[in-house]
């Protein structure tokens, strides 16, 4: 017989015993925390959406404020170009008026330089004109013109005062009379010149002739310390000074209206038009 | 050569005796239990399982995703008979190629215990589910000509389950016996992996046949139960509608 009926007894007993500690030991509690799990799952992943809900209103959020920032950024970045080219519009006025008045001063400064130019080119070259004359007349004197002067020498001699007569024979006394021309004399002429001066001193005095291409064109007569001439040199320098006066004159005129434009900020003053 | 492992008797006295079928299962129920026990005390409910909780929750899944497959509601409520059914035949099956062991399901006793234990079980469900008499019910449909064809398909059923198991089991270890004294050096070892297979694969059919069995009795009770629940919700829901 292949059953035995204790056994099959025993085994419904060992099975009912295994079914009662298996789930005791094994079912209940694996079970138990496989929903636990689950429910933390759950859970979690509830917790999970509604932080994912969460961060998507920080995003909505976030963007809004984005969005608010760059409006006002741009708000601030148009209100400050405005302030920069006000700015600069006001620096631009600054530097155009700070350059008018340079230029102002500047071309005071130039009409000053100009009027002090003009008015040194206007006396050298009146004294070059003077020089020239003199020049042309010292070039000029020859003989014939020289014995002429040497005629108006004597001539004036003759008209000079005591006093200087007698000054002139007590320095003829202690040495020679000297006669300096401006080219030679000739010899009538020279003779004709010592004995005018020997009658002027009442003495025999030696008489040097001497000629002196650099002194202005006239005669000069000198005994020792004493001296008497005529040349043209005088008429040149009264000549001079009064062309410097005249010019002295004219520039005093000249400057006199300009001192009454003086306003440095007045950007619409007009260019200074040359007055000559 | 013994065939049934119920012929190794090592302690009697009277009627009572303890033979090779009974103490190899209570081996198994101590296996069972033990590792059970063991890893069940460090259970966690947290992310990081253990390899052990990691095994018993997989096979305790499985068993429950094939209870609830089977149409068995709760799940819960089957899960430690069905569940021991497949474990007490599963884990002889498989020790079986262990040399010296004696696999209880190789003894028809064994097999005709827990054929009994579902021939108990399916009319104890059908009745806890919708009483003696809704059960006794089911052996005169679809007409009372059937109660006999019912009955005789209930026994068979049972008889089926035991010798099905047995048969297979036995004739596993013959085979290999056999085979082990014409070609003793390879041929036993591939009966022995097609054994695991089998015997697997019987434990497998065994508890979903009596999870079948057991489906039978309380399908129709839950089916009842749904119709009730549409007409009731028909009836609420009626007037409004109307």
């Amino acid at each position: 017989m292949l059953i035995d009926w204790f056994t099959v007894a025993a085994q419904i007993v060992n099975f009912l015993i295994l079914v009662y500690l298996l789930k005791r030991f094994l079912y209940q509690p694996i079970v138990r925390h496989m929903n636990e799990r689950e429910e933390k799952i759950a859970n979690r992943l509830q917790q999970a959406a509604a932080k994912r809900a969460e961060a998507q209103r920080q995003i909505d959020e976030f963007l809004h404020k984005q969005e608010e920032l760059e409006q006002q950024s741009v708000e601030k970045l148009e209100k400050a170009e405005e302030e920069a080219q006000k700015r600069l519009q006001e620096l631009l006025e600054q530097a155009r008026r700070h350059v008018e008045n340079k230029r102002h001063g500047w071309l005071q400064s130039l009409d000053k330089e100009k009027d002090e130019f003009a008015h040194d080119l206007k006396k050298h070259s009146s004294q070059k004109i003077l020089r020239c004359v003199q020049r042309a007349l010292q070039d000029l004197a020859d003989e014939p013109l020289n014995n002429r002067l040497a005629e108006v020498l004597l001539a004036r001699m003759k008209k000079l005062d005591h006093d200087l007569r007698d000054r002139l024979s007590r320095a003829a006394e202690a040495g020679e009379i000297i006669v300096r021309t401006t080219c030679k004399l000739d010899d009538a002429m020279k003779s004709k010149i010592t004995t005018a001066l020997h009658e002027f001193c009442n003495k025999d005095a030696e008489v040097d002739y001497q000629v002196d291409n650099g002194q202005p064109l006239g005669v000069e007569v000198s005994a020792g310390s004493v001296k008497f001439s005529w040349s043209i040199a005088g008429y040149l320098e009264e000549l001079e000074e009064q062309v410097l006066t005249l010019i002295e004159e004219k520039s005093r005129e000249a400057s006199e209206p300009s001192g009454e434009q003086a306003d440095p900020d007045d950007n619409k003053a007009p260019m200074r038009t040359d007055k000559e | 050569m013994e065939i049934t492992p119920d012929a190794f008797i090592y302690w009697q006295h009277g009627f009572a005796r303890l033979n090779a079928t009974i103490a190899m299962t209570w081996l198994n129920m101590v296996l069972l239990v033990g590792i059970s026990a063991l890893v069940t005390l460090r259970l966690t409910s947290g992310e990081k399982l253990g390899r052990g909780q990691n095994l018993l929750e997989v096979v305790v899944s499985n068993i429950r995703q094939q209870i609830g497959d089977m149409g068995l509601k709760p799940v819960d409520e089957f899960l430690p008979f069905i569940g021991t059914l497949f474990l007490f035949i599963l884990l002889p099956n498989v020790l079986a190629v262990v040399p010296g062991y004696r696999a209880p399901t190789g003894s028809l006793s064994t097999t005709a215990a827990l054929s009994i234990c579902v021939f108990v079980a399916v009319p104890g469900w059908g009745i806890r589910r919708r009483g003696l008499v809704g059960y006794l019910k089911l052996y005169v449909q679809p007409s009372p000509f059937m109660l006999p064809f019912n009955l005789m398909g209930e026994f068979s059923r049972t008889l089926a389950l035991a010798v099905r198991l047995f048969g297979n089991m036995m004739s596993g270890a013959m085979i290999a016996g056999i085979l082990l004294s014409l070609a003793p050096l390879l041929f036993p070892v591939l009966m022995n992996i097609l054994g695991l297979i089998t015997g697997v694969i019987q434990a497998y059919i065994f508890a979903v046949l009596a999870a079948v069995y057991l489906a039978a009795a309380a399908r129709v009770h839950q089916g009842q139960e749904e119709k009730n629940q549409r007409q009731q919700q028909h009836d609420k829901g009626g007037p409004t509608h109307g």
